[in-house]
């Protein structure tokens, strides 16, 4: 029997001052990630990921190898995904800012 | 330079201790290009090697984590195929004529 090798992360920011943490979880893991292959637009055209890693081995490491892929696809998504956040919330103000502006004008308008 | 108020550390397990510091030093000798935006720092606790990103925001630190565990995959992949085995000396085969 191999010992368990099980990578954690914890992360934070103003967004998230309480933090977050990433567990692998249960699995089933694999070390083809989802967030690290070639885009499937490529796919579809027909095009190869030469890059494919090898299959993880029944062993602790390549078992640490198949659980470190799947906590990287978490962080990529959860990073993806804040960051989209921040996009929406910067364009949200952008709109605010654009409104009130616009707001200010037309009362200037209003007063000619 | 930016506050680096986003961050993240990851903790990674290895067989032992040596493991551990051998992907530690390997991992540190790689420069950290646009310094005033981003901080790594590769430690070392025991069979683990812990590693720190502080960023300005979320964007570098999701390039620079989804880098360095790629590497770190890497040298995983070198010590399972490599660590404890046997030294073997590879020598040119001599053609017959």
């Amino acid at each position: 029997m191999t010992q368990d090798l099980v990578p954690t992360a914890h992360y934070e920011s103003p967004s998230e001052p309480k933090g977050y943490d990433f567990i692998p979880g249960d699995g089933p893991h694999s070390t083809i990630g989802e967030t690290t292959k070639i885009s499937d637009i490529v796919i579809n055209a027909g095009g190869q990921d030469r890059d494919t890693p090898s299959e993880a081995k029944d062993t602790a490491l390549g078992q640490l190898r198949a659980r470190l892929t799947t906590i990287q696809d978490k962080i990529n998504i959860f990073l993806t995904n804040k960051m989209k956040e921040e996009k929406s919330s910067k364009e949200l103000k952008d709109l605010e800012k654009k409104m009130l502006d616009e707001g200010v004008d037309e009362g200037s308008s209003d007063n000619e | 330079m930016s506050e680096l108020s986003h961050r993240l550390s990851i903790s990674i397990p290895f067989e032992n201790d040596k493991q551990a510091s051998m992907a530690r030093k390997t991992m540190a000798v790689d420069p950290v290009l646009k310094s005033n935006e981003l901080l790594i720092k590769f430690n070392q606790e025991e069979n683990k090697l812990i590693c720190q990103f502080m960023g300005t925001s979320d964007r570098v630190i999701r390039v620079a984590i989804s880098n360095v565990i790629d590497n770190v995959k890497t040298i995983i992949e070198c010590f399972d195929e490599f660590d404890g085995k046997d030294d073997v000396q590879f020598e040119e085969k001599q053609e017959t004529i």
